[in-house]
C-alpha cells in the first residue's frame, strides 16, 4: 500500500470528505473531524429547534462522552447559508463551551464547489483538479472510490438472484438433513471457504453462494465467519457478503446483511454499515441490532476486536457482573428484548427455520 | 433464521452491557449519525493536514 495522501489546504479537506463516506455527494449535512484522534462523524442539519437539541445532543455524546478529542473541524454543507451557519456556530459554542471540548476549527460552509471559512472569513472554490488528485492518491492506496450518493450504497447492494435462487432449495434440503457431525463438517467448509476468498477474493461460484446462505442462519456457522473478521482484513469480508447480498434471494439476504453491516462497521464505515442494516426486514437478526447498537452508541471498534480476545472477554464479562449488581437498569435494550443466554452455551443452533 | 446468538454476538453483547448509554438516541425516522473510524495510518496523516 502506497500512503501518499496529502491535505494542505481547505478545498484538499473537503475534497478529503467523500473519500471518507463513501460517497460524493453531500448535502444539508455537518461533517466533523477529529484531530488527535477520534471518529468523524455526518449528520443531517437541522430543520426545527426540536432537531437542532437533538442535533447538539448526538454530537456532543460523540465528541465530549464517547470520543474526547484535541480538537475537531467542522464542515457544514449544503445550499441553505443561514441554516449551515446557525448550525456550526451551534455546535462549535456546545463544543467549546464544555469543560472537556476540544478546540474547533476550521469551520467551513461549503455549497456546491464554493467555500466560506466562519471563523477567519476568507472564501474559495474546490478545484476540481484537486478532487481529481485527491481520487488518484485514494486509488493508489487501494480504496474504492465513493459512490455518488448515499441511496447509491443502497442501489450497490441490489442484484439478481435468479441463479442462486435456483440452487437453494437444494442446498437448504442438504442443511436440514444434516446431523451434528455433518453440521460440523459444513461449519468447517464455510471457514475454508471463507479463507480461501481472502487470499484469492474469487465471488462464490451459484452453487457455492446457495450452500453459504442455507449455513449461514446457523449460530455455530455465523460464529466462524464472524472470529475471522478483524478491523484489518474486514474490507476484503465486505467484499464477500456484499456480493451475497446482491445475489441472495429475499427469504435469505437478512443474514448476509446484517453480516455485511458488522463487516462495515467493523471497518469504520458507518454509512455502509447503516444501508446494509436497511436492507434487513423486521425482526432482525440479533446480530444486526447489536450492530445498530454500536452505531447509535458510536463505539469504536477497535473496542469489538479487543471484545474477541478471549482475556479481554472474560474482563468484560466480570465488568458486566459486577454492573449487573450494582446497576441493573443500565442493561440495554437489545439484551432486554432478546433474552440473553449464557456464553457457554451451545454453539450450533439446530438448522432450519 | 433463528434468534440464536453465536458465541461472538454474546460476547459482543455483553461489551454493550459495559459501555454507558448515551444521552441522545434518535427515535426512528429521525436523523442517523453516520461514523467513520478512521485507521492509525489515516488518522496520523489527517492530524498532520489539520496541524499545520
Amino acid at each position: 500500500m502506497n500512503n501518499t495522501l496529502t491535505i494542505r489546504s481547505h478545498d484538499e479537506l473537503i475534497a478529503y470528505v467523500p473519500h471518507l463516506l463513501g460517497f460524493q455527494r453531500i448535502e444539508s449535512s455537518m461533517v466533523c473531524l477529529a484531530i488527535g484522534g477520534g471518529p468523524t462523524a455526518r449528520l443531517d442539519l437541522p430543520d426545527s429547534p426540536e432537531a437542532m437539541r437533538l442535533f447538539l445532543d448526538q454530537m456532543s455524546d460523540v465528541y465530549l462522552r464517547r470520543h474526547p478529542t484535541r480538537g475537531v473541524a467542522l464542515i457544514a454543507f449544503g445550499e441553505d447559508g443561514r441554516a449551515c451557519i446557525e448550525a456550526l456556530a451551534a455546535l462549535g459554542e456546545t463544543l467549546v463551551d464544555s469543560d472537556r471540548g476540544p478546540d474547533v476549527g476550521p469551520m467551513l460552509w461549503v455549497n456546491g464547489e464554493e467555500w466560506f471559512d466562519v471563523l477567519d472569513g476568507t472564501s474559495g472554490t474546490v478545484d476540481p483538479a484537486t478532487r481529481v488528485r485527491m481520487a488518484a492518491e485514494f486509488a493508489l492506496m487501494g480504496r474504492a472510490m465513493p459512490v455518488a450518493t448515499r441511496e447509491d450504497l443502497a442501489a450497490a447492494m441490489q442484484g439478481d438472484p435468479t441463479a442462486v435462487a435456483e440452487h437453494l432449495p437444494a442446498a437448504e434440503a442438504r442443511v436440514l438433513d444434516m446431523d451434528a457431525a455433518a453440521l460440523r463438517a459444513e461449519v468447517g467448509w464455510l471457514g475454508t471457504r471463507l479463507d480461501q476468498f481472502r487470499s484469492d477474493r474469487e465471488y462464490l461460484s451459484d452453487v457455492d453462494a446457495a450452500r453459504v446462505l442455507a449455513v449461514i442462519h446457523d449460530s455455530g456457522a455465523r460464529n466462524v465467519a464472524e472470529m475471522r473478521m478483524t478491523r484489518e482484513n474486514a474490507p476484503v469480508y465486505s467484499e464477500f457478503w456484499h456480493d451475497l447480498v446482491r445475489r441472495a434471494p429475499d427469504e435469505v439476504r437478512d443474514t448476509p446483511a446484517a453480516m455485511l453491516a458488522l463487516s462495515s462497521y467493523l471497518e469504520g464505515n458507518g454509512a455502509q454499515a447503516w444501508v446494509a442494516l436497511d436492507q434487513i426486514s423486521e425482526p432482525r437478526p440479533p446480530l444486526a441490532d447489536l450492530v445498530a447498537t454500536a452505531l447509535e452508541q458510536a463505539i469504536d471498534p477497535r473496542e469489538w476486536e479487543r471484545a474477541l480476545q478471549p482475556q479481554a472477554a472474560g474482563s468484560l464479562m466480570q465488568q458486566a457482573a459486577l454492573r449487573d449488581r450494582t446497576a441493573p437498569e443500565r442493561r440495554t435494550h437489545d439484551q432486554d428484548a432478546h433474552n440473553t443466554h449464557g456464553v457457554d452455551g451451545p454453539e450450533s443452533s439446530t438448522p432450519g427455520r | 433464521m433463528q434468534n440464536t446468538r453465536s458465541r461472538l454476538e454474546k460476547r459482543l453483547a455483553q461489551l454493550l452491557t459495559t459501555t454507558p448509554p448515551l444521552a441522545a438516541r434518535p427515535a426512528p425516522g429521525q436523523p442517523r449519525i453516520d461514523v467513520v473510524h478512521l485507521s492509525l495510518a489515516d488518522q496520523d496523516r489527517l492530524d498532520m493536514c489539520l496541524r499545520e
